[in-house]
């Protein structure tokens, strides 16, 4: 037979704490109602809560009836900085912008200082109240407060710039042009010759401002610019066509000399050269010359000798030119009439150049007698020359024959 | 070396002596210069000499 125990209304009654302190904080004991309730009634009391009266709530949660309010503001130092009281009757928003406290309604605000009243229009107030107004350009209508003998007058804006123009005027050079520069300028004392540390004006076009410039500068910077197009005084060169007027003279030559120069078309010196003749003087003293020899004649006055050691002469000039030569001498007793010949002789290279014969039969005695010759050859300035003459066999031979022999070229 | 000389007639009849110097030099002379002058021709030219000395210290 089965058993049925029926354990309703059994409990283990050992488990049931009545502890209204719930002192074991078991996890076994579990509390009875009453405990419960008297835990939780001491537990509020003690934290000093009350119970709220809703009834004195209204519609917008706040608390009717209030009519103390205070605000204490703290800053970061947390000491004490303002305070804000006020007795609402009705309800009211409050916005606080800044540190400074701008409080929305003004008017909300009464008394001494409050700026609503006669009196509150101080420096400080008036001053902040200008601060605080937005910036703006005037227009000549628009108005300036301005104190007359401590009253309040109100001026135009056209009237101070009027008023201020007159006055700037007297005080303030106008507006820099080029009509008062100029007038500015020609009111400077002149300066006749400048120094190099004088200064002008001068406009830098790279950098867009006015500079001073020395006078020392501005020298060397035109020297070096015009000496790019400019021959310097001293030992000049010119390029290109140089003209120069008819009035030019050279040192201590006239223009009246530099004028014979027109229509050279050549060399003057070879011009020169060409019509003067240079001439070589020979002698022969008294010579008795025998037959058939070469004799030569001497550059001093001593007898042609049939050496031409010592009668050698040099040309000073190397050209083909036209020579001329004039023999005259004199005897004491006639020679028959065989020819005597002459030669111009190369002496550096042995070689005769012939330049005629004569007839001594012609000099008469003791009379003059002139013989003259011209031939063309090329001479030079390198080589020795000497004249020579040869004799015939003559049937009769001169006497103290003295000759004088002179060689013209060119 | 002594100078060479060598006899001319010449075309107007006068002697004349071709003369060579030891130099190598070459001319005429009209008087005979082999010629020994005799203590008589040495007389009259040197009283001759003396006399154109004397004339000229005169003036």
């Amino acid at each position: 037979m089965a058993l049925t125990i029926n354990l309703t209304g059994v409990e283990a009654t050992s488990n049931k704490d009545t502890d209204g302190t719930l002192a074991l904080n078991s996890d076994t004991k579990y509390p009875s109602q009453k405990a419960v309730k008297t835990y939780a009634d001491t537990k509020q009391a003690a934290l000093g809560y009350t119970a709220e009266n809703t009834a004195n709530k209204n519609a917008t949660g706040g608390y009717a009836g209030l009519t103390l309010f205070k605000i204490n503001f703290k800053n970061t130092l947390n000491t004490f900085t303002s305070f804000f009281t006020n007795s609402n009757t009705a309800a009211r928003t409050y916005t606080f912008k800044d540190a400074d406290g701008t409080i929305a309604f003004t008017s909300d605000i009464t008394g001494t200082n409050s700026g609503t009243n006669t009196g509150d229009e101080t420096a400080a107030r008036i001053g902040t109240l200008i601060n605080g107004s937005s910036a703006a350009t005037p227009n000549d209508a628009d108005l300036v407060a301005t104190a007359d003998s401590s009253v309040l007058k109100k001026i135009t804006w056209t009237n101070v710039k009027t008023f201020l123009k007159t006055y700037f005027d007297s005080i303030y050079q106008a507006i820099l042009t080029a009509a008062n520069v100029h007038t500015f300028v020609d009111s400077l004392t002149a300066m006749t010759t400048p120094v190099d540390a004088d200064r002008m004006i001068i406009v830098d076009n790279s950098a867009s401002l006015a500079k001073k410039i020395t006078w020392a500068n501005i020298k060397a910077t035109l020297k070096s610019y015009f000496d790019t197009i400019y021959a310097p005084l001293a030992s000049p060169t010119f390029t290109g066509t140089v003209v120069l007027p008819s009035t030019t003279s050279i040192g201590n030559v006239s223009s009246t000399e530099i004028g014979y120069l027109d229509n050279v078309t050549s060399s003057i010196q070879t011009q020169l050269d060409s019509k003067s003749e240079k001439s070589i003087l020979l002698f022969s003293a008294s010579l008795n010359p025998a037959d058939s020899l070469d004799y030569y004649f001497s550059i001093g006055y001593i007898a042609a000798t049939t050496s031409p050691n010592g009668k050698r002469f040099k040309f000073d000039t190397s050209s083909t030119t036209a020579i001329k030569l004039a023999l005259q001498m004199t005897t004491t007793s006639a020679a028959s009439n065989e020819l005597v010949t002459l030669n111009l002789r190369n002496q550096t290279t042995a070689i005769d150049y012939l330049i005629g014969t004569f007839d001594m039969s012609l000099v008469g005695a003791n009379t003059n007698y002139l013989f003259e010759f011209a031939f063309s050859h090329t001479i030079n300035t390198t080589d020795q020359w000497a004249i020579k003459m040869t004799t015939p066999a003559w049937v009769t031979n001169p006497t103290a024959t003295i000759m004088q022999l002179k060689l013209y070229y060119k | 070396m002594a100078n060479i000389y060598t006899y001319k007639k010449q075309g107007d009849g006068r002697d004349s002596w071709r003369v060579e110097t030891p130099e190598g030099e070459i001319f005429m002379v009209y008087e005979d210069p082999t010629k020994v002058e005799t203590l008589k021709e040495k007389a009259i030219r040197l009283s001759s000499e003396l006399n154109e000395i004397i004339n000229q210290l005169k003036k």
